[in-house]
C-alpha cells in the first residue's frame, strides 16, 4: 500500500476560539491542499467552540457527515486520514475531566467516547484513531509490566470495538508521557493486541525526550501504523517533563530556559530530526500507512503547511529510490 | 503543453521576533519565502526593479539569485517593476525635459538584469492622478512618447515594456487608455492588466483584454470589492492606504465578493490563445488580521483548481 500524506489540523486549532468558523476551516483545508497534501488530522475536542472535535458538533456545523466530506472534497481533500484523542483532556459532553488509562473504572468511558471516532472515520476516508497511550510523568506511578497491563486492557477493548468498524488504535508517545524509553513502549506495546492497536511515531516528541527517530522506526516497524513528522529544535535536557502541567510549563511556557518554540518545520536549518533519514527508513521498509505532517506552535501556520510541503515535494519524494 | 505558468509578485511581508519584515531581510528569510511560493505551484517571480541592487549583494550576483530560485523549484525572475507615485521638482514622468532621467534610470536596472531572460519591464505610465493632472490630450500624448522611448530601450534588452494601470494611476480611464494605447506603438508598448486596479477604475478587465488581446504583455492577477464611485483616486499621498472608503482595496483571488470576474478573463484568454505568464499579487494583504502566506495559498487554490480546469 502507497504511503499517504496528511496534515495536523492542530497548529490552527491553538485556542478555544480560534479555529470555529466554517470559513477558517475552509482557508486551512485549502492551505493545505494546495500544499500537496490529501488528507487532515483532527484533534477531537469538546464544546461548542470544537466544531470538529466530535461527531454531534460536525452535524451541527456542516449538516451531516456526508456534507463534511463534500466540504472537505471540494477543497480538494479526500479525506479524514485520524483522530486524535487524549483521555486526560476535559470531554464535556460526558461529564469528564481527566479520564485515566490507568483507572479500570474510566475503561468503559474512555470506549465509548472512542465509539463515535471509530463510527465516523469510515465515512470521512479515515480509518485510525491516534490516542494519547499514557498519561503525563507522575512519581507515583512506575513504568512497569503491571502499570502497562492496565493500560493494554484499556487499548486492547477500544482497539477491539474499533476493529469491527474497520479503524485502529495507534498508541502515541509524547514527549512529556510517563513512559520515556523505547522499553517503556515496549512493555506496553507488546501487551497490546496487534491486528488492532499499533504504534505512531511522533519523530519531534522523540527527540525532544532523547529518544532517535530511525532508531525507534526500526525496533518498532512491524507495529508502526502512524507517522506524525515533524522538526524539533530542544531536547529536554533538564527533565521538566517532571513538571506539573508540563504541556503549559515545559511546551507552552517554555520551561526554565524559556524555549520558544519547541517544535519546528520539516527543513529548519536548525532542527534536530535527520527528517530524511527518517523518510528512507520508512521507504526501505515499504511502511504504507498515513504520515501526517504537523507544525505544533507555529506562528502562522499557512507558512509551515507551505514549507512543509515544498520539503516533502522538492526533498524528500525527490530521495533517489523513494518517489511515493 | 501548457500555455499558461504563475508568476509571484514581490509584495511579501512576515512577522518576526523583531517586528515585520519582508524577503530581502536575509539569505533565511529570502530561502523562505523562495520555498513558500514553490510549494504552492508559482514557478516565477516578478520583482521591483529598485530590489534587485540588494538581491545582487545577498547572492554575490543576479545569476547566483537565479540559481537560488532554480535549486528551489522556481525558472527565473520574470518582470521588473518600477513606478514613481509622486512628482517631484526634480522628476515629472510628463515634463519632457525629464524624460532623459527617466529613460537613464530605466535603462540601468533593465541592464542590471542583462542575460537572465526577464521577459517584462512593467512601468505604472503616469504619477498618481492628482500629480498629472491636468490629465489632457497634451499630457497623454507627452506620456505615450516617453513611454514609445522606453520601449525601443526595453526591447533592445529584450524584454517588453508593459504598462500596468493603477486606479490612481494619472492614465486610468477608458478614455485616457484609450488615447494612451492609440499614440503608441504597438510593438514597443503593451498593455500589463493589474484586475483588481481595473475593476476600482470602473474598467472592466476583461473587455480591456479582448479590446487589446494582442497588445497584453501580462497580469496581475487580484481581487477587490470596492468599485472607486466616491473619487478616492485623488485622495493624497496614497489612495491605497489613505481613501474614505476602505481601508484595504486588495484580496486574493477567490475571495468571497470580489468583483473581477476571472473564469470569464480566463475564457478570454483561452479564445485569444494566450500564452505565458500570470502574476499573483498581494498587495497589502496583512491590513486588518490578513498575511500574505495564506493569501498566496488561497490564490493559487483557486488558480489550480477553478482556472486552470478553464484554460491552462
Amino acid at each position: 500500500m502507497a504511503m499517504r500524506w496528511s496534515y495536523a489540523l492542530n497548529q490552527w486549532n491553538d485556542g478555544h476560539d480560534r479555529f470555529v468558523l466554517r470559513e477558517s476551516h475552509e482557508r486551512a483545508f485549502k492551505t493545505i491542499s494546495i500544499s500537496g497534501f490529501d488528507a487532515v488530522e483532527i484533534p477531537a475536542g469538546s464544546g461548542r467552540w470544537e466544531p470538529l472535535g466530535r461527531k454531534n458538533w460536525i452535524e451541527q456545523f456542516y449538516g451531516s457527515l456526508d456534507s463534511f466530506r463534500g466540504k472537505l472534497n471540494g477543497c480538494g481533500l479526500s479525506a479524514v486520514s485520524s483522530f486524535i484523542f487524549d483521555p486526560a483532556k476535559p470531554i464535556f459532553e460526558d461529564g469528564a475531566f481527566g479520564l485515566s488509562v490507568l483507572k479500570r473504572a474510566d475503561h468503559d468511558r474512555i470506549k465509548n467516547t472512542l465509539v463515535q471516532y471509530a463510527e465516523m472515520l469510515p465515512q470521512l476516508g479515515g480509518d485510525l484513531i491516534v490516542v494519547r497511550a499514557l498519561p503525563n510523568w507522575s512519581e507515583a506511578v512506575t513504568a512497569d509490566a503491571d502499570t502497562m497491563a492496565i493500560a493494554a486492557d484499556c487499548w486492547n477493548s477500544a482497539g477491539e470495538m474499533a476493529a469491527k468498524l474497520g479503524v485502529r488504535l495507534a498508541l502515541n508517545f509524547d514527549c512529556v508521557t510517563m513512559a520515556r524509553t523505547l522499553d517503556d513502549i515496549a512493555l506496553l506495546l507488546d501487551q497490546c493486541d496487534s491486528a488492532s492497536v499499533g504504534l505512531s511515531i511522533d519523530t519531534a516528541d522523540a527527540v525532544i525526550m532523547g529518544l532517535e527517530p530511525v532508531e525507534m522506526y526500526r525496533r518498532f516497524a512491524d507495529r508502526v501504523i502512524h507517522v506524525q513528522l515533524k522538526n524539533a529544535r530542544q531536547v529536554d535536557t533538564l527533565n521538566e517533563y517532571r513538571l506539573p502541567f508540563p504541556e503549559k510549563f515545559m511546551l507552552a511556557g517554555g520551561g526554565a530556559r524559556k524555549v520558544d518554540r519547541w517544535y519546528s518545520e520539516l527543513d529548519d536549518s536548525d532542527g534536530l530530526v535527520d527528517v530524511t533519514a527518517f523518510y528512507r527508513a520508512l521507504v526501505d521498509s515499504d511502511y504504507g500507512g498515513w504520515v501526517v505532517v504537523e507544525s505544533d506552535q507555529s506562528p502562522m501556520p499557512a507558512t509551515s503547511a507551505m514549507l512543509n510541503g515544498w520539503f516533502v515535494r522538492q526533498r524528500l519524494r525527490a530521495v533517489p529510490n523513494a518517489t511515493r | 503543453m501548457t500555455s499558461i505558468k504563475w508568476q509571484y509578485a514581490d509584495h511579501w511581508r512576515t512577522n518576526s521576533p523583531h517586528g515585520p519584515i519582508d524577503q530581502f531581510a536575509s539569505r533565511h528569510e529570502m530561502d523562505r519565502f523562495v520555498k513558500q511560493i514553490s510549494a504552492v505551484g508559482l514557478t516565477g517571480i516578478g520583482m521591483f526593479a529598485w530590489n534587485l541592487p540588494a538581491v545582487s549583494a545577498m547572492f554575490g550576483s543576479l545569476k547566483n539569485y537565479q540559481t537560488f530560485l532554480q535549486e528551489r523549484g522556481l525558472e527565473k525572475i520574470v518582470d521588473l517593476f518600477w513606478c514613481q507615485p509622486q512628482a517631484t521638482q526634480g522628476m515629472q514622468i510628463h515634463n519632457p525635459e525629464h524624460q532623459p532621467r527617466v529613460l537613464g534610470m530605466l535603462e540601468h536596472f533593465v541592464s542590471l538584469a542583462d542575460g537572465l531572460g526577464i521577459e517584462n519591464l512593467v512601468v505604472m505610465p503616469a504619477h498618481s492622478y492628482a500629480d498629472t493632472e491636468p490629465v489632457n490630450a497634451d499630457r497623454i500624448k507627452i506620456l505615450a512618447d516617453l513611454w514609445n522611448n522606453v520601449g525601443k530601450m526595453a526591447a533592445r534588452h529584450g524584454m517588453k515594456l508593459g504598462c500596468h494601470h493603477e486606479f490612481w494611476c494619472g492614465l486610468r480611464s477608458e478614455e485616457e487608455l484609450e488615447q494612451f494605447y492609440a499614440l503608441t506603438d504597438p510593438d514597443l508598448v503593451y498593455l500589463f492588466i493589474d484586475t483588481a486596479q481595473h475593476v476600482i477604475a470602473g474598467v472592466d478587465p476583461v473587455a480591456l483584454y479582448r479590446r487589446y488581446h494582442d497588445r497584453v504583455s501580462g497580469f496581475h492577477f487580484k481581487d477587490t470589492k470596492h468599485i472607486d464611485r466616491a473619487g478616492d483616486y485623488r485622495t493624497g499621498p496614497d489612495p491605497e492606504l489613505c481613501a474614505s472608503t476602505t481601508t484595504r482595496w486588495f484580496w486574493e483571488m477567490g475571495t468571497p465578493g470580489g468583483l473581477v470576474d476571472f473564469p470569464a478573463l480566463m475564457t478570454a484568454l483561452k479564445e485569444h490563445g494566450y500564452s505565458g505568464w500570470i502574476g499573483v499579487e498581494h498587495d497589502k494583504a496583512d491590513v486588518g488580521g490578513g498575511n500574505y502566506p495564506e493569501s498566496t495559498a488561497l490564490a493559487m487554490w483557486y488558480a489550480q483548481n477553478v482556472l486552470s480546469p478553464i484554460y491552462s
